[in-house]
């Protein structure tokens, strides 16, 4: 806790530096980075490509990171909600009521979600024991770098060619290469780590 | 003398041969005592399926604070299993390409395996299918569209989730199956054995690699904790415990009989002579037995050797008829004064013995003749002994075994003829008429002894995996495969509403993983029904490319193969179940339905569920009764014997003693709060044989009765100490059959004076 408290903080001294970018940062360093806020508010857009299908699939809508798990909520085109942590999984459709999808019988959906939360909040230590990773840092030019992940585990490595992470200060895309050579994007933008704590509402939210 | 040692030579050369050539010539399977042809061949292979199925299976929790540190343990665990040749097929780690095997092998018939709740579904709410279909086609977890084309409505997971039995708890990690207990993880690790039928000492071997084994591991990393059940560890277990007692309560009746042999005479000598005649006896019975059998069961060993320890009996009247003797006495004569008695002994024993061989029941077949053959050479030894030169025994003077024995006989010479023979009568009838009211318990479960600290790591496993083990199945059988398979199904809806109401954890059937044809074609019904109507307006709504969208309807609604059972049994997703599909032969189709934490056998009764605990409890039961019809048929032949010599009258008084004494047992055991099994009925055997060896001694003896009676006490007080002191087992059955000797046999002496009454020429 204090750890992550630290490293919080030396991430606002960081970002109260005038927004510099340091360019030579180790895959270690950024792993860390991803890994340190208490609390990650956001919005996302999300970019599917289905070879059956003639336009891509789009959705938007918000999401937060907290030590409760990740809350996931898609505003379009259909309302939606799910809540993942360690060891549960919870789904809504439309307006209807958070269900609770069995992870000790659908060991596939609870590897995805773990390996969300692990690309999200693991840290490198996360990152290793889930994938083999390849790290291109930043160049001078454009300040990103990117992580390209490949599944280690089953049955993640059975449905995923590979993951790629792209950013600066912090995860700002993320592309899922499916095996059957399905594409999705999600770009994430408006990312905040203030307050570092939930606020009572989102406490509201995981207990929906 | 020289005729008896060749023949001795002759039974020590025969064991030798038979246990040269055979490993396995003392057996310890309780099965092989049962009758070996059931009456129904299928239920035996069933039942041969089954044992194979539970029987040889080891399970092994192993447990650490750090998962990591659990899965490494596990992976060392799995090492030292796999180096053991009695094991086969230890499991460590799932084999992960097994899981899209499996799935690689069901998506073509997606269509024709949806489940019951699938299908109801798709009649009740396709839209809300439909609405799922859609988040699941947008949600960050999940492959998306890569099922678009062909199972656009991901009805595929949930199809081959449901072809899994329920209950199981365990999740899977790196290949791994483990569960959480007390803030620990407990990695699975199983192993078969390769055989059901393990020797004693392939037994003690296992058992003594695997505790090495999970000491090793404890010692290579602290705080690592390991769950075992199976089977062999009970037997195991069993065994140790049996052999600790025997040989602890062995040595307590060794010390006992010294000083008794010691108070008594003041020299050894005589125990000599009778632990000579029962050695001999044993090897005639070993090897009579194993000409006839091929093997001795370790029961028939432990038993037929107390059997034959009867003849103790003929060791001391032969001791206390020279004791007693005089200056004149002479082996000969010795000999001449007990021999009627003891062949009349002999007789009636072998009599009683040969009467449990009627039973179909090969367990007292080979008791039966053990005992018989023994006795026989306890006998002939006793015989031959005679013959050689020794000093003679000289009583201690005073001996208290002596004073015992004359107050017995005096409380009795103090009553008349008549009232003694009126006394044993109503004592018999009372005693027997009392019998009705005793408790029998015939389940196996309480005669076998089980630690505490298995039974406690079975529950914890058993908790862990979600599924108690259990020998319960149900035996299913029809004309053809299609109709199996159908019986089967409507069988499970049964066993699914059981399920629902807490009496049943789960079953395997192989209906589960491949449907009946009617169901299968049900399925696709169902399945292209609701393609037909939504999918033309799913694909639309998502924006699927209409030449693609057309395809993969006309591909959905094409009619895909049935799964049949002979694709499944070839394939390897078949592998751990298909021994559930029976050959059944000429005659139709069988199949077994295994069961799982079945609550109360009760529930089943309708399904006519097979379950080996009871089916063994049921057959101790029938044992049970069968040694006591044989029981009473012996003691009729016994009394018709008598009659001839003594007349019914004296007969009757000779038979009466043994008879109250044994009944007696049971009744007190009964009072004092026991349940009676087949052990305490077995022990009448002995009570029996030994029983009227007293009565007949004292009608045969030839002169003063004092030295009968101090014969029959030092008998008396051996069979006590010898066999009586099992009493102290810890074993149920054990001590079943050593306290009704003990009580038995301490009546039978105390009441055999009535047969001095039926002296032929009383002196």
């Amino acid at each position: 806790m204090f750890c992550a408290t630290a490293a919080s903080f030396c991430l606002a001294l960081a970002a109260l530096a005038d927004d510099t970018v340091a360019t030579n940062e180790t895959f270690a360093e950024i792993a860390a980075k991803l890994a340190a806020p208490q609390v990650l508010r956001g919005n996302f857009e999300q970019t599917r490509e289905i070879a059956m299908l003639s336009r891509p699939l789009e959705s938007s809508g918000r999401f937060l990171l907290s030590d409760m798990g990740l809350y996931w909520q898609q505003d379009s085109p259909v309302a939606s909600v799910m809540i993942a942590d360690s060891d549960r999984l919870l789904q809504s459709v439309g307006d209807g009521a958070l269900q609770s999808i069995d992870v000790a019988k659908n060991p596939v959906v609870l590897s995805f979600s773990q390996s969300f939360l692990s690309i999200f909040s693991g840290g490198e230590a996360g990152l290793r024991e889930n994938f083999g990773v390849e790290f291109t840092p930043a160049s001078d030019k454009s300040g990103t770098w990117e992580i390209a992940l490949t599944p280690t585990r089953f049955p993640m490595s059975e449905a995923v060619a590979s993951i790629i992470l792209t950013g600066r200060e912090y995860i700002e895309t993320l592309t899922v290469i499916n095996r059957t050579s399905d594409t999705t994007v999600i770009h994430f933008s408006e990312l905040q780590t203030n307050p570092d704590h939930l606020t009572e509402h989102e406490i509201e939210l995981y207990a929906r | 003398m020289l005729a008896w040692a060749a023949l001795l030579l002759a039974a020590v050369a025969v064991t030798a041969t038979h246990l040269q050539k055979d490993e396995t010539w003392i057996r310890s399977n309780v099965f092989e005592l049962l009758p070996a042809a059931d009456y129904d061949p299928l239920k035996e292979v069933a039942t041969r399926v089954v044992d194979a199925e539970l029987g040889t299976r080891l399970l092994f929790f192993v447990g650490h604070e750090n998962r990591e540190s659990a899965m490494r343990a596990a992976d060392s665990l799995g090492r030292v299993l796999a180096s053991s040749p009695l094991l086969n097929s230890i499991t460590t780690r799932v084999d992960e390409s097994a899981f899209s095997a499996m799935a690689g092998f069901y998506y073509p018939y997606r269509s024709r395996i949806l489940s019951d709740q699938q299908i109801e579904r798709i009649s009740s709410d396709p839209e809300g299918l439909e609405a799922e279909a859609l988040t699941r086609l947008y949600s960050p977890f999940g492959t998306g569209g890569s099922s678009l084309s062909t199972d656009p409505f991901s009805l595929f997971p949930g199809s081959l989730q449901s072809l899994q039995p329920a209950g199981n708890a365990l999740r899977l990690e790196d290949g791994y199956l483990w569960a959480e207990r007390g803030g620990r993880s407990y990695i699975f690790v199983m192993a078969n054995l390769i055989s059901g039928t393990l020797s004693i000492s392939d037994q003690e071997q296992l058992a003594s690699r695997i505790d090495g084994a999970l000491a090793d591991l404890a010692a290579e990393q602290s705080g690592i904790d390991v769950l075992k059940t199976g089977f062999p560890f009970y037997a195991h277990e069993a065994t140790r415990s049996a052999k600790g007692e025997v040989s602890t309560i062995g040595i307590g009746s060794l010390i006992g009989l010294l000083l008794l042999v010691i108070l008594t005479f003041r020299s050894l000598s005589p125990l000599s002579l009778i632990v000579i005649s029962i050695m001999a006896g044993c090897a005639f019975g070993l090897a009579v037995t194993l000409s006839i059998f091929g093997f001795v069961h370790l029961f028939t060993l432990v038993f037929g050797a107390s059997l034959i320890g009867v003849s103790v009996d003929y060791s001391f009247h032969y001791i206390a008829d020279d004791a007693f003797g005089g200056e004149d006495w002479t082996p000969g004569k010795g000999l001449q004064n007990i021999f009627t008695g003891i062949s009349l002994g002999l007789a009636t024993s072998i009599l009683a013995y040969l009467a449990l061989t009627v039973a179909p029941f090969p367990g007292l077949q080979q008791l039966a003749v053990f005992s018989s053959a023994g006795l026989t050479g306890a006998y002939l030894t006793l015989i031959a002994m005679t013959q050689l030169k020794r000093r003679r025994f000289v009583l201690h003077q005073r001996t208290i075994v002596l004073s015992v024995a004359n107050y017995v006989l005096n409380a009795w010479r103090q009553r008349s003829a008549t009232a003694r023979t009126a006394l044993m009568i109503v004592l018999a009838v009372v005693v027997l008429a009392a019998q009705v009211t005793v408790d029998i318990n015939d389940d196996v479960r309480m005669l076998q002894s089980q630690p505490a600290s298995l039974v406690e790591q079975e529950a914890a496993i058993q908790e862990m995996l979600g599924v108690a083990q259990a020998g319960t199945f149900l035996l299913v059988a029809a004309e053809n495969e299609e109709l199996l398979l159908q019986k089967e199904e409507s069988i499970r809806t049964r066993l699914d509403t059981l399920i629902a109401g807490g009496e049943l954890d789960s079953y395997q059937a192989v209906s589960r993983w491949v449907p009946s044809q009617l169901r299968q074609q049900r399925s696709y019904e169902v399945y292209a029904g609701f393609a037909q109507s939504r999918l033309a307006a799913f694909y639309d709504q998502v924006g699927a490319d209409e030449t693609a969208a057309r395809d993969a309807i006309a591909n959905i609604m094409e009619e895909s193969p049935a799964l049949d059972i002979a694709t499944w049994l070839q394939h390897p997703a078949s592998e751990q179940f298909r021994s559930l599909w029976l050959d059944a032969g000429e005659g139709g189709s069988a199949s077994i339905i295994l069961l799982f934490g079945v609550k109360d056998l009760a529930t089943l009764d309708e399904l006519n569920a097979i379950n080996k605990g009871s089916e063994l409890s049921s057959l101790f039961g029938q044992y049970r009764s069968r040694v006591m019809q044989l029981l009473i048929a012996a003691y009729a032949l016994i009394l018709l014997g008598l009659s001839f010599r003594y007349g019914l009258r004296r007969a009757t008084n000779l038979v009466l003693p043994p008879i109250v004494a044994g009944f007696l047992a049971l009744l007190l055991i009964d009072l004092t709060g026991g349940t009676l099994n087949l052990f305490n009925y077995l022990a009448l055997i002995l009570v029996l044989g030994i029983g009227i060896d007293f009565t007949i001694f004292i009608a045969e003896a030839r002169h003063d009765l004092t030295s009968t009676m101090f014969a029959i006490t030092l008998s008396a007080l051996t069979t006590i100490l010898s066999f009586g002191l099992l009493a102290l087992s810890s074993t149920f059955a054990v001590h079943s059959f050593g306290i009704t000797v003990l009580i038995g046999i301490a009546f039978a002496y105390l009441l055999c004076p009535v047969a001095m009454g039926a002296r032929a020429n009383p002196s």
